[in-house]
């Protein structure tokens, strides 16, 4: 025996074997299964030995772990789980600051995490409860570039797509095009503004949208029918069951007459495909010719449902094909702008599949781990409170495990004690933090642009979440009671000869990690404030200032501002009024894109009227402005801004002809530049600035009315706008909004990213605090002899106070110094989202170092200033 | 020693094994007599929760042997069976031979 070249037993399985804590059996087990392994394997071998061996330790692990354990402890075991209990309780009661910290804090991370939680769920299951998601896709033009790389996905197609791509690509069973529109609604009461989809018959078999009344099949194939929500029917008939009613949609000019044949419940909030009134896309003004057998104009959105045993990646050669037949022309121009070889693709059809459609083009899934980052990094901080306050303790609590070792308890029941604590106060932190959920849900949903909501019954997902959640952080933080303090000698606790106040380099170091966190949030928050006020502050070239914003959809702009200014132009509350194509400030306006000296150009066309440049008051940099008396400036002439002139090279540009567009074809091509004005942001501040040029030519419309009041009396003049319009537009009521405010939209989400780390850090550094002040607590009781002697030898109570602030003034700084560089990575990434944006700077770095600071110290503040003034009689005295 | 615990078959025979073996009866050695002669391959963990009943149950009693070297110097828990122990095997043995006594075999199977 005990030869070197001797078999061997598997060496998991006996490590297995090893793990038998406290087993009555172990020693022996051990040296019996060696024994037994040794007489089979001279027996029948080596194989078989081991198998056996194998089979034996499961056979005991299976038993021991259900029948032994508990005969073996059954004489004191539900007693001893009674006193677990009710020493926990005491514990927990004794030390109500303790419990509150804990409690509360892991509540607030748990609570966060089931929010988060739910976000995730929501945009990770989008477009999921389509009966065929697996089989629906988007089809989208796929550009790629020089290198073979995909450029972009534009997800808009041409009108014929779907029907010749069902006629010519086998597998295609359905399909939809999806348009919307904004039109005014109207049944018996004022017509009020609504988004109408226009969509092709199969919509509703495709997607399932589920139908209340009516006929699915049949329901769109009318020209005049159209397809409700329940909200909307209730909205204008006051109840659900109206297939078969009226309903007017002034689509162009004039209101036309449709049917509801269906009416269909409210489609989940997380569908891509949304809709409230749907009418067939035959309706549609575009759907006529020239643009119906058009391939180069990309209005609509097409979906389409393959049959169910075509696999979607087989389409890829034919869909290629399917591109180069019907959009060969303009390939052919791509491929020599941007010089891609013969053997590579210029464009394709790409199938986007629905259910991705989602977290690919419309959220950035970056927005879901970024909210789970934030999540963790909460449950982490509470969880950090809830070792460092246990440590902090454990002075106390090691007495207790060493009179618990004497009696006899075994490790593994101490650790049973300490983790079952853990999960107790987890247990509790979890219903409050379901309660808080709850509450803080509303605020939440403000906050994300989401309506979800907590419905435990049918999302049993949640609460398996929220399960798990638990068992993760009672396990998590638990971890250090039980491990450690369970290990200790009962000799050494007893005897009082070990050392643990709360100032070991592991407390240290967590509480460094939880400063760390909340930095890397205040930072975050600092930078994302003062980027939206630069946004806000930005000097964008003109004044938004009190301008209403009416848009006009298909009136004629011109006569309106005409009858406007006659009407009330002269009043002392009216600035001025013009009619405008785009209005300023929004992405996409309208424009052509160029081909100048290889380079492609995005021009922006504003279409204005005379008094376009002094009502945005900007400033004319060169030439002169439209004048209302020159017949030729109407169509003739425009004026270009600096970047134009920049783009194109033109040095001197007043006089010359509009470059790059084409007179005759192009509706603006040999207008004449008679003037310049600056620089100012018409887009958003996300884009880089395009050139542009404002004409007075009313070919592509006038389709919004601006007039800037005086900020006296707005009430009253905004109600003179009101009658005035009336007055010339009695069929359709007015609409109208501030132009500063409809601007800023534009950056809602950003605001919204921006609120939710704000709330977030506050949370943080609220937790973070609350343990700093456990601690703090903990450490000043536990120094308060020390404290006493230095007063009697003669500190100061500044001297007294500044001993106990230095320690965690010095954490908080490492806090600082390792957050600053994660904090700045982020941020960047964030702010390259914005063409123009701030830098990350220093001040903000400093910033966040001075509030947490200051926190901190005002947090322990209290309790270093109590201990300052302690008599050290009082604490000296009873020893 | 409460007297109407019941025995079960693998603890009758592992009894019947102490019995048998002895002085020598301890874990390894049980299990390879029954071994050999049922030719069963009892699992270690039935055999330890087994012997862990007859113990509760009063019907086998161990004490630990002195070390020996063909374990590496450890010791191991040598089984006897005890009074009740021998009491409840002659009882199962008589309640067996009753109803072998009873039983009518069938001719037909020879």
């Amino acid at each position: 025996m005990g030869l070197a070249n001797q078999p061997t037993p598997p060496k998991l399985a006996r490590w297995l074997l090893s793990l038998s804590i406290a087993w009555k059996f172990k020693e022996e087990a051990e040296s019996d299964l060696d024994e037994l392994f040794h007489i089979r394997c001279s027996n029948w071998g080596l194989r078989y030995a081991r198998r056996l061996y194998w089979q034996d330790v499961l056979s005991i692990w299976v038993r021991r772990s259900w029948f032994e354990e508990l005969e073996f402890t059954q004489l004191n075991f539900f007693p001893m789980f009674k006193n677990y209990l009710k020493v926990t309780f005491r514990a927990l009661k004794k030390q109500k600051i303790y419990t509150f910290i804990n409690v509360f804090g892991l509540a607030i991370g748990l609570a966060f995490c089931a929010l988060i939680f739910l976000y995730v769920q929501d945009e990770l299951t989008y477009d999921r409860f389509h009966e065929n998601n697996d089989r629906i896709f988007r089809i989208e033009q796929r550009y790629f570039g020089t290198d073979g790389s995909v450029r972009f996905d534009n997800p808009n197609g041409p009108i014929p797509l779907a029907p010749t791509l069902k006629q010519e690509i086998p597998g295609v069973e359905a399909y939809t095009r999806l348009f919307r529109r904004t039109h005014y609604v109207q049944v018996d009461n004022e017509p009020i503004r609504e988004s109408v989809h226009y969509a092709d018959a199969d919509i509703l078999k495709m997607f399932s949208f589920p139908i209340i009344s009516g006929n699915s099949e049949t329901a769109l194939l009318n020209v005049n029918s159209v397809v409700i929500t329940e909200e909307i029917a209730t909205k204008y008939f006051g109840k659900t069951n109206v297939v078969g009613e009226t309903l007017k949609i002034r689509k162009e000019e004039d209101f036309e007459d449709y049917f509801v044949t269906a009416v269909v419940g409210k489609s989940p909030d997380n569908s891509t495909v949304k809709f409230e009134l749907l009418i067939p896309i035959q309706g549609d003004a575009r759907y006529r010719p020239p643009y119906l057998d058009r391939w180069n104009m990309n209005l609509y959105k097409t979906f389409i449902m393959l049959e169910k045993q075509v696999d979607a990646a087989q389409l890829k050669e034919p869909l290629a094909a399917f591109r180069e037949r019907h959009n060969g022309d303009y390939n052919q121009v791509l491929r020599e702008r941007h010089e891609i070889p013969e053997n590579q693709l210029v464009s394709t059809y790409h199938l986007n599949p629905l259910p991705e459609i989602h977290l690919n083009s419309v959220s950035d899934p970056m927005y879901s781990y970024i909210l789970s980052g934030i999540a963790i990094a909460i449950l982490l901080i509470a969880c950090i409170n809830f070792m460092t306050l246990s440590i902090g303790r454990s002075s106390r609590r090691s007495k207790e495990v060493g009179m618990r070792k004497v009696v006899g308890a075994f490790r593994h029941q101490l650790m049973f004690q300490f983790w079952g604590e853990a999960f107790l106060i987890c247990g509790i932190s979890m219903i409050l933090g379901v309660l808080l959920a709850g509450g803080f849900l509303p605020v939440f949903n403000a906050l994300s642009g989401k309506s979800l909501a907590f419905n435990y019954l049918e999302n049993w997902e949640t609460l398996v979440a929220l399960f798990g959640f638990m068992v993760l952080t009672g396990f998590i933080a638990g971890s250090y009671p039980a491990v450690i303090l369970s290990g200790f000698k009962p000799v050494t606790t007893l005897k009082g000869s070990l050392k643990l106040s709360g100032s070991n380099f592991f407390t240290k170091s967590l509480v460094a990690l939880q400063f760390a966190l909340s930095v890397m949030l205040i930072i975050s928050t600092l930078v994302m404030k003062n980027q939206l006020q630069f946004i806000r502050s930005q000097d964008l070239g003109y004044n938004t200032e009190h301008v209403v914003y009416i848009p006009l959809n298909r009136l004629d702009g011109l006569k309106i501002a005409n009858n406007f200014r006659t009407a009330i132009g002269g009043h002392i509350d009216i600035v001025d009024i013009t009619a405008t194509g785009v209005a300023v400030g929004f992405k996409g306006s309208y424009g052509y894109g160029v081909e100048y000296n290889g380079e492609s150009i995005d021009i922006n066309v504003f279409t204005v009227e005379s008094n376009y440049i002094d009502f945005m008051e900007m400033e004319l940099v060169a030439g002169r402005n439209f004048s209302p008396d020159l017949a030729t400036d109407t169509t003739e002439s425009v004026i270009i801004t600096e970047t134009f002139a920049r783009e194109f090279g033109l040095n001197d540009p007043i006089g010359k002809q509009v470059p790059a567009l084409t007179p005759g074809k192009d509706t603006h091509g040999g207008a004449i530049i008679i003037g310049m004005v600056k620089d100012h942001y018409f887009q958003s501040l996300y884009d880089e600035m395009d050139p542009a040029f404002l004409t007075m030519n009313p070919a592509w419309g006038h389709g919004n009315l601006l007039i800037r009041i005086r900020p006296e009396n707005m009430q009253e003049t905004i109600a003179m706008i009101k009658d005035t319009w009336n007055t010339f537009v009695p069929e359709i009521p007015l609409n109208y909004r501030f132009l500063d405010e409809d601007m800023y939209e534009e950056y809602a989400n950003d605001e919204r990213w921006a609120n939710i780390v704000n709330y977030s850090s506050l949370f943080a550094i609220f937790i973070a605090c609350l343990g700093l002040f456990g601690l703090v607590t903990l450490t000043v009781s536990s120094r308060i002899k020390e404290v006493g002697i230095r007063k009697v030898l003669g500190a100061s109570v500044l001297q007294i106070s500044g001993l106990f602030a230095k320690d965690f003034v010095k954490l908080v700084a490492i806090g600082v110094l390792v957050a600053s560089p994660i904090a700045y990575y982020a941020m960047n990434q964030w702010l390259n989202n914005f063409a123009y944006h701030i830098s990350v700077g220093i001040i903000h770095f400093l910033l966040a170092a001075i509030i947490v600071l200051v926190i901190a110290l005002s947090t322990i503040s209290f309790q270093a200033i109590k201990a300052g003034f302690t008599n050290p009689a009082e604490t000296l005295s009873n020893e | 020693m409460n007297r109407s615990q019941k025995i079960g078959e693998l603890e009758e025979l592992i009894l019947l094994a102490i019995g048998g073996l002895s002085n020598e009866a301890y874990t390894v050695s049980i299990q390879q007599l029954l071994e050999s002669t049922s030719g069963r391959v009892i699992s270690m963990g039935a055999l330890y929760t087994s012997l862990e009943r007859l113990g509760k149950k009063g019907y086998a009693t161990s004490e630990m042997s002195k070390p020996t070297a063909e374990r590496g110097g450890k010791s191991k828990r040598i089984y006897k069976v005890t009074y009740e122990g021998e009491q409840i095997l002659h009882e199962t043995r008589a309640v067996r031979d009753r109803l072998w006594n009873q039983f009518k075999w069938s001719p037909a199977w020879g």
